[in-house]
């Protein structure tokens, strides 16, 4: 795996995973004891005003969608930090910049010592939202489909024509850039793309839009897909792209790192675990107020994986349940198949990875020395 | 430190999923049906809550929920009915239920709708 890129504010990794800064967790798993999550996943709304090609939440839907309340939302966050959690970040299943909660439970996090982070579309992060949560977050990831207007709005909303949404993005995520800048925080900012087979002329103009922005990095990632293959991605036609992948990588300067996610590309739909270990490290909870391990998980479909709704019940009660404690190990147990039983290249690939190679002894993991990298808290 | 644990971890990450004996592939859709059915009045199936829909080939079960069920309670009450199978069938069994499609109003416009076959 990756040891991540040296920027001018530290090493940012995005294509490898930080256990190594976390190895109290580590011995505790592999002592049996029930640990807490280093990191949560989440997201304060199912909705969202984007229509991404790429998108996994279209695979997420369970039965029930529940109202989240800035007061669930707070209490969440005060169950988080009694438990040990590390950090939060508000990206899947939902834009979590359109809920109400979206600014106070920010605010809540940073207050109670938790890292907190966001990914959005930017469409709905105004500069007054902006002003309030962008000095409490560690960071922030811009969901930019592509470098172009046109193929943006394509990708990304009805049709090419709608260049607006575009526009506004850029302007939110520019005055983010400046405020940054102005305050000199310490909050990292990037801009991401969701490589298909199909956008490969995509790829350069991404680069250079991030270039031309001054955001920290631009990352291309791969497209992750469910076990049925809902979105057909066939990741044998990524290599046809490798080239161009490099070129982009090359045209980074000392303020934009460009990015590719070469080891979830390359690993693409064979991983090399067959447990999924990882959520016992990095669960994820559903804009529906669902916690289940993994937002793969959160269709109606695997719904035996299905643990509580923290609208429902106080997320310290869940985290204490049996039933949590069930689901946990029913997925590091033979009965799971990585390969077979959820989608492709779930947000704890590299901890999957890295955690089946420590207990298999193919390589232990040890205590991170030197500097801690960026965001050492988000696994 | 727990060594049981520590090589139980190790154990299970080596491990092979039991997988559909070729007996259970060359029966036909109502043969394996039977199958389950037997199984499931063998265990107090609740048939109020959940309607079995179909077992494949590949050892999947699929099951519907009739009356909504509670998030705390529905988990556990299928992972329960899933070991209750490999118990009494075979322990290549595993139990889904029928996806859900997304709800999203704009993101529909996309026209993805979830696959039931795994391809």
């Amino acid at each position: 795996m990756s040891n991540g890129i040296q920027t001018k504010e530290g090493n940012l990794i995005l294509d490898s995973h930080k256990l190594s800064y976390h190895m109290d967790r580590v011995n505790a798993w592999e002592n049996g004891e029930r640990i807490a999550p280093v990191s949560v996943d989440m997201a304060l709304t199912r909705g969202c005003g984007a229509m991404c090609s790429f998108c996994y939440a279209m695979m997420q839907e369970s039965q029930n969608r529940f109202s989240i309340k800035t007061s669930h939302a707070l209490n969440l966050l005060d169950d988080f930090a009694e438990i040990g959690v590390r950090s939060v970040s508000l990206v899947s299943d939902g834009e979590s910049t359109l809920s109400k909660a979206y600014v106070p439970f920010i605010q809540h996090a940073k207050k109670l010592g938790l890292d907190v982070a966001n990914a959005t579309n930017a469409w709905d992060w105004d500069e007054e939202k902006v002003d309030q949560v962008l000095p409490h977050l560690t960071w922030v990831r811009f969901t930019v489909a592509t470098g172009r207007p046109e193929s943006y709005a394509a990708h990304m909303y009805k049709g090419p024509e709608h260049t607006e949404v575009f526009d506004r993005a850029m302007k939110n995520i520019s005055y983010a850039v400046s405020l940054k800048k102005k305050l000199n925080l310490d909050v990292t900012l990037g801009i991401q793309m969701v490589l298909t087979p199909d956008l490969e002329d995509e790829i350069i103009p991404f680069a250079k839009l991030g270039l031309d922005l001054g955001v920290d990095y631009a990352v291309i990632k791969h497209c992750s897909d469910d076990e049925q293959k809902t979105l057909g991605i066939d990741y044998s036609l990524y290599e046809d792209m490798y080239e161009t992948m490099k070129t982009a990588e090359s045209m980074s300067n000392d303020v934009t790192k460009i990015i590719v996610k070469w080891d979830k590309i390359k690993d693409g739909d064979k991983p090399s675990y067959h447990r999924h270990f990882g959520p016992q490290f990095l669960l994820q909870i559903s804009g529906s107020g669902l916690i289940a391990p993994s937002g793969g998980f959160f269709n109606a479909k695997h719904s035996k994986l299905h643990i509580g709704n923290y609208v429902e019940e106080r997320f310290i009660d869940i985290f204490k349940s049996d039933r949590y404690w069930k689901a946990m190990d029913y997925l590091a147990s033979p009965f799971f198949d990585a390969h077979t039983m959820m989608g492709t290249l779930p947000i704890q690939h590299y901890i999957n990875v890295a955690l089946d190679n420590h207990v298999k002894g193919v390589q232990r993991l040890k205590e991170g020395t030197g500097p801690k990298p960026l965001h050492h808290n988000f696994l | 430190m727990d060594i049981e644990y520590k090589e139980r971890l190790k154990a299970n990450a080596f491990a092979v999923t039991p997988k559909a004996t070729n007996e259970w592939m060359n029966l036909d859709d109502s043969e394996r049906a039977n199958i389950i059915r037997s199984a499931l009045d063998k265990c107090n199936f609740n048939s109020n809550i959940l309607e079995f829909v179909e077992a494949k080939k590949d050892g999947q079960v699929i099951f519907r929920i009739l009356n909504d069920i509670n998030p705390s309670e529905r988990g556990e009450l299928l992972l329960d009915l899933e070991f209750v199978l490999k118990k009494e069938v075979h322990d290549f069994i595993f139990i889904n239920i029928e996806p859900l499609g997304d709800k999203n109003s704009l993101r529909k416009l996309r026209g993805i709708d979830i696959k039931k076959e795994t391809t």
